[in-house]
């Protein structure tokens, strides 16, 4: 089956479906297809990946997450959508082809794109239509998604529009600039499409779970799709979809018919069937032909050219002694403490086995306690807003006693509406979570606060969580890059503590004034490569090397009887980043001195 | 190509009239015409179709039963409805209902004035009407209950089994199946049958004679003459374990109709067969053209299944070959390795815990009941991997509950007597011992539990019962568990200087009632920094576990393993008791001379005893042999080691007795004599807040010690 999108390009984006429709009627009365209806949309996805390969034409479909309003999408136009999952529906069934009588003959028609056929709806007999099953995932913007990230990717959308695009499809790019534009230059505004967007919602008496607060940017779709496409894709992974929106409001179409008395008898007799209502009314829809899992969001970063930079090392080690003096400025001086900030920036989790998690680092900065309550906030106000102008997603947590007995962090299903109760703790992949325990006041803590501490216990001890769902919990994993900042010993069982010298002896006005300066867009951006390119960098431990370690893992417990195996892995961890962080992908002996030494410098300031 | 239904409804009554079954006896009968008879007398309600004999019979038929259920219910309901008649007794009473006798008069009325025979008569009522009885089928043994991510669009309007855990469920209700009508005009009466959730009213009389006359009649419903079904939804969400990795589970909604409602609560683990069905559409969804559907399951069987008999046994119970494979030379070492294998060494204390997961054998002489359950308790310094150990002994027991001594209180681990908010009545409740019966109870943090509320163990652990005295209710429950405890040490960290109770600050009487006891703590030892440094190393290198020597079993078989070993009630031989005696003197004895610090008692003698069964039961013996005593005693011994040990390669806690031999060393260094007055050393310590006493006996023990000598007016200390 040949769609040719090339030549139809601009018209495919603006609508798809009319297009489809278009080549398939050609082929209407093609027996073989009308059994298997998937085929067309394998043969689709299979065209549009192909098309996709032109940036130009990636860049051209409009991106769900530039526009201020999901609404003023154009309906039933392709777009993109950068998200993450937040919820899996129960899948659905639905009718994919149905055969009809058209002047005495047969007819078939395709609809895998739809929930409803709304023009020349025809009657059409049960027994001759083809039903599959259709995945349904609740889909939000990536949670903690840093600002750049979002002005970068909107930027190169900018500079490359497709000419070939006709004047209303222009004037929505336009429109949708100005909005980025104005959600960059006043708050004001923003905070009120966001409330628009929010008080719409309240109305219909669910919230749309956004933990995280963010402006009023955070979107939110349920994506439709079909199963053999994409088995791999778990809760909380960042996808981007690509795909056929419906954005339509059906909840006043609903509402007319809905509340007879008759339905209101059906409805308290019946479950609520929750979030098939929910997607019918509020969110839009994307109905996804592409559904690629994303191993990470930073748009400088192509898949392309990232290749090219893993060979080039001296940009590595120049990344990092330029992200040392910078983070080392931000602490005041604190050489140790930054760069262990580094590598707890750069760490992932890369292996698990039952309940060993290798390779997180998270850390505790404590001796954060010469500022008064103000400053402190001041400081780390700063000091969060120059992580996230490096790290892609980020999320800063002031711990507050408050916050902590009577929100739940952790995400539960409620059965009422059949559907995830996000929590703060559901992040996506690489999540900066910056916790600032020095908030904290003595007090008692509620269930929920003893749940929400287990919980975070949870992910700095093994990197996952359990989320609620009544009858019984179930763990999922996570990869988050905990940061601690507390005036003693954290509540959280982080074995690396680093005490912070000379904390907060500067005015912190100048010390950030001055880093601000230094920071020139193009350092940040590679920077922002930088960090990037480190998760990804492939690294290897090779087996000649494996005896050496173990001798001197072997020494350290004999010179040092205070060792526990955290420590000891912790130790192999290190010199693992302190590769990568100089674009190195093999264990080398260097970095395992570098490593001991650190962790023993690291230990004298704790005693 | 349309089926012959009218055919396959005789094949139907062929199948229900001359289906042949084994009986328990072993003679035939006629199993559905049983049933069928019972229907007719209206003793029974529910007719199930085992899709096994329909298999048996014709399996063309069975076929087609599973693929298009919905349709073949209907056929078998027509089929059942035209054998009826002729099961019926003639001398058997009837009890009729409200629509029997309706529908009696209606017959009654019209054959007077008609001369209609009654026969033609009652088919102008539709059959639901008239229908007693509902038409089940079983899913055939071979159909496997899948989970509900397992159905899929092209189950749709078959007969599937589901497994999963009851999430919500509505009140039942009665839903209307049939709606009678009667005209306020002509009297005409007009039948209606429902199919879905919700129907439209008729208003109009549809009558000949309404419609002759033109009269415009209006219909008014009857709710006598109409008929009503039990109604209930329920929502099933999969098992946690039937959700692969990263994903939400799923769950179905199940329709439960007559028969099949109130068979589950919100909570159960249930088993359910039923046919998978798109729900029609009305109202609005229909209006728009919808092509989305919900689905349910219409449910056929409902089954409620408890944690026990989930998967693990009847269907594939480890069979005695199977056992044989297992029980190879080392299979003991094989098990005990296998539990926990993430934690590493502890071998004894594994094979401890593999005892305590068979138990031993109760014994009840002369009425007298001696417990076979095993308590175990764990000591250790903090982040020993003891929570851990608790954890998967939780996850591998077929049967316990794990609590957090900090959280519980006495009547929340035995038992609650609760008022009941409606209707004032006392109702019992379970705590955590009640429902861990004949299983496992982990308490994590023991020695953080309150005084008071530990006292409601001792009963547990001894006797093995709960006794209630409260409101009105005097009652003794069962509570046969073994006890797994794991609890912190006073100090922070383990003192073997003192003695048990003071390290845990638990009751002599509690700690007794524990058969071992056992001390973790990580020492040092060279090959052991090894073995760990490889482990370390391997997993940084290759993510996953490095080889072992021994391939942990999987967790499944140890269950059926342990449930086969549960099956054996090993004895302990005559000529044993010499030996086990023996024994037992011999460790009292020792205990006596060595100053234990632990305790050796009767209790030990029986713990002895439990241990050598359950070592028995694990080699699936039916008699206790000697080796097994002994390991029984060198488990004891090794639990008593690990108490008892000297740390020598930790760092020894600094006593005042020690620091006073410091200080009088120091001050012979400063005098560089070998002679101290005792004054100028009280003096001295005096000042340094040490009392007299302590030392004075710092003075006698340095002296038994031999590192000093004292004059005999005691006024002088001379450094050997």
């Amino acid at each position: 089956m040949d769609f040719a999108l090339g030549e139809c390009w601009s018209q495919f984006v603006k609508k798809p479906l009319e297009v489809i429709d278009a080549i398939l009627d050609r082929n209407n009365r093609n027996n073989s297809l009308f059994e298997k209806p998937l085929d067309i949309h394998f043969a689709l996805k299979q065209q549009l990946q192909q098309q996709l390969s032109d940036d130009c034409k990636r860049d051209s479909i409009p991106a769900v997450n530039n526009y201020a309003s999901i609404t003023s999408l154009p309906h039933k136009s392709l777009v993109r959508f950068r998200c993450m999952v937040q919820d899996m529906f129960d899948p659905e069934v639905v009718v994919a082809a149905y055969k009809t009588r058209h002047d005495g003959s047969d007819l078939f028609r395709f609809c895998l794109y739809k929930d409803v056929i709304d023009e020349n709806f025809e009657e059409f007999d049960v027994d001759d239509n083809i039903v599959i099953d259709r995945l349904k995932y609740y889909c939000v913007s990536v949670p903690g998604e840093s600002n750049w990230v979002k002005n970068v990717t909107f930027k190169q959308n900018h500079c490359s529009i497709d000419f070939t695009v006709k004047n209303a499809q222009k004037r929505e790019f336009d429109q949708c600039s100005e909005s980025a534009k104005r959600t960059k230059t006043s708050d004001d505004e923003t905070i009120e499409s966001g409330q628009t967007i929010h008080s719409s919602l309240e109305n219909n008496g669910r919230d749309l779970c956004f933990p995280f607060p963010d402006n009023g940017m955070e979107k939110s779709c349920v994506v439709k799709f079909y199963e053999p496409m994409n088995p791999m894709i778990k809760l909380n992974d960042v996808i981007e979809v690509i795909g056929i929106i419906d954005c339509e409001n059906r909840s006043a179409a609903k509402s007319e018919t809905d509340d007879t008395e008759v339905n209101k008898l059906i409805d308290n007799l019946s479950l609520a069937a929750g979030d098939d209502d929910y997607c019918y009314t509020v969110v839009p829809r994307i109905y996804a032909v592409i559904v690629k899992p994303l191993i990470h969001i930073n748009p400088l970063v192509s898949d392309s050219h990232f290749l090219s930079l893993f060979e080039d090392k001296s940009f590595f080690i120049k990344m990092n002694l330029e992200l040392k003096s910078l983070l080392s400025a931000a602490l005041f001086d604190d050489e140790l403490a930054a760069e262990y900030l580094i590598y707890a920036l750069i760490s992932k989790v890369y292996n698990r086995k039952d309940m060993a998690t290798v390779g997180s680092l998270p850390i505790n900065f404590t001796r954060a306690s010469n500022l008064n309550r103000q400053k402190m906030d001041f400081y780390l106000h700063s000091f969060n807003s120059l992580l996230s102008s490096i790290v892609t997603h980020s999320f800063f947590l002031p711990l507050k006693l408050d916050k902590l007995n009577n929100e739940s962090f952790v995400p539960r299903k409620d059965y009422d509406e059949n559907k995830l109760k996000s929590g703060i703790l559901q992040m996506s992949k690489n999540t900066l979570f910056l916790i600032d325990e020095t908030y904290l006041s003595p007090g008692k803590l509620s269930n929920i606060g003893i749940n929400n501490m287990s919980a975070m216990k949870n992910i700095v001890l093994s990197q996952n969580i359990s989320y609620e769902f009544q009858f019984d919990r179930i763990e999922y994993d996570t990869d988050v890059q905990v940061v601690i900042f507390s005036e003693a010993q954290s509540l959280l069982p982080v074995t690396c503590q680093v005490p912070l010298n000379n904390f907060g002896i500067k005015d912190i006005d100048t010390v950030f004034d001055s880093i601000n300066t230094y920071l020139s867009e193009p350092l940040l951006n590679n920077l922002r490569r930088y960090i990037t390119l480190c998760r990804l960098l492939p690294y290897e431990l090779p087996a000649e090397k494996q005896t050496f370690i173990q001798n001197g893992l072997v020494s350290l417990m004999e010179s040092k009887p205070g060792m526990d195996i955290d420590d000891l892995h912790r130790i192999i961890t290190l010199s693992r980043l302190i590769s990568v962080s100089k674009g190195e992908r093999e264990f080398t002996e260097s970095s395992w001195e570098i490593a001991k030494q650190l962790e023993a410098e690291r230990r004298i300031r704790c005693s | 190509m349309s089926k012959d239904y009218s055919k396959e409804k005789e094949t139907i009554k062929q199948f229900l009239s001359e289906f042949l079954a084994l009986n328990e006896n072993g003679g035939k009968e006629l199993k559905y015409a049983q049933n069928l008879s019972k229907i007719a007398i209206r003793e029974e309600v529910d007719l199930t179709v085992d899709v096994d004999d329909l298999l048996a019979f014709n399996e063309e038929l069975a076929h087609n039963v599973l693929n298009n259920t919905k349709r073949y219910t209907a056929l078998f309901a027509d089929s059942v409805m035209d054998l009826l008649p002729s099961f019926k007794m003639t001398n058997s009473q009837v009890i009729k209902d409200t629509l029997d006798v309706y529908i009696e008069h209606r017959v009654l009325v019209e054959q007077r004035n008609e001369g209609f025979s009654e026969e033609d008569l009652l088919r102008k009522y539709p059959p639901e009407l008239m229908r007693r009885f509902e038409i089940y089928f079983k899913a055939p043994s071979t159909q496997k209950a899948v989970s509900v991510r397992e159905i899929k669009a092209s189950n749709l309007g078959k007969l599937v089994t589901i497994k999963g855990i009851v999430t919500r469920c509505t009140e039942v209700k009665p839903m209307v199946v049939i709606a009678t009508y009667t005209c306020d005009q002509c009297g005409c009466e007009t039948y209606q049958p429902v199919n879905s959730y919700s129907f439209m009213p008729l208003i109009k009389c549809e009558s000949a004679e309404c419609k002759v006359n033109k009269s415009g009649g209006r219909l008014y419903m009857q709710t006598r003459g109409s008929r009503f079904v039990k109604f209930q939804e329920l929502k099933v969400q999969e098992h946690s374990d039937q959700v692969p990795i990263g994903n939400i589970p799923r769950s179905i909604t199940i329709m439960a109709k007559g028969e099949q409602t109130r068979k589950a609560l919100p909570g159960d683990h249930v088993c359910i067969t039923g046919i998978f069905l798109p729900a029609l559409k009305t109202g609005f969804k229909q209006l728009i053209g919808g092509l989305l559907s919900e689905t349910f399951l219409e449910a056929h069987r409902i089954i409620k299944m408890n944690k026990t008999e989930d998967d693990e046994l009847g269907e594939n119970a480890l069979t005695q070959e199977e056992a044989k494979r297992l029980n190879e030379d080392n299979f003991y070492l094989k098990l005990a390795a296998s539990i926990a294998p993430e934690i590493y060494g502890h071998e004894d204390l594994k094979k401890a815990l593999l005892l305590l997961l068979v138990g031993g054998v109760d014994n009840t002489p002369y009425g007298m009941k001696i417990r076979g359950a095993i308590n175990i308790c764990l000591m250790g310094d903090p982040g020993v991997a003891k929570s851990q150990l608790l954890g998967f002994i939780d996850r591998l027991a077929t049967r316990s509950q794990y609590t957090n001594g900090r959280g519980s209180s006495g009547v929340g681990l035995t038992a609650a007597v609760m008022k009941d908010q409606i209707t004032g009545e006392f109702v019992l409740e379970g705590g955590a011992l009640v429902l861990a019966d004949q299983g496992i109870c982990c308490i994590d943090e023991f020695d953080k539990m309150m005084d008071s509320d530990r006292t409601a163990i001792h009963e547990v652990m001894e006797q093995q019962t709960i006794s209630i005295a409260k409101a009105g209710i005097l009652t003794t429950l069962n509570a046969r568990v073994s006890i797994l405890a794991a609890a912190n040490p006073t100090y922070g960290r383990y003192n073997p200087k003192k003695s048990v109770e003071q390290n845990v600050q638990l009751p002599a009487a509690l700690l007794s009632r524990f058969d071992l006891i056992w001390l973790i703590q990580d020492k040092p030892n060279k090959e052991n920094d090894h073995r760990l440094a490889q482990h370390i190393v391997y997993v940084h290198q290759h993510s996953s576990e490095p080889p072992n020597d021994i391939k942990p079993l999987d967790m499944k078989l140890m269950r059926r393993y342990i449930a086969l070993c549960k099956q054996k009630s090993p004895i302990v031989p005559e000529y044993l008791t010499d030996h086990i005696v023996n024994a037992y003197i011999e460790m009292r004895k020792e205990a006596r001379n060595n100053k234990d610090m632990t305790f050796t008692s009767a209790r030990t003698l029986l713990a002895i005893l439990r241990l050598s069964t359950a070592l028995a039961r694990l080699r699936l013996s039916d008699a206790v042999e000697k080796d097994d005593v002994n390991e029984a005693i060198r488990l004891i011994e090794m639990s008593k080691h690990s108490l008892n040990e000297e740390t020598d390669t930790t760092v020894r806690v600094q006593t005042s007795v020690d620091k006073i031999f410091q200080l009088v060393r120091d001050m012979c260094a400063a005098t560089e004599s070998r002679e101290v007055l005792v004054e100028d050393v009280m003096e001295a310590c005096l000042t340094r807040g040490y009392t007299e006493d302590q030392v004075e006996e710092a003075i006698e023990e340095y002296e038994s010690l031999n590192l000093w000598q004292i004059n005999k007016k005691k006024t002088k200390i001379s450094l050997v």
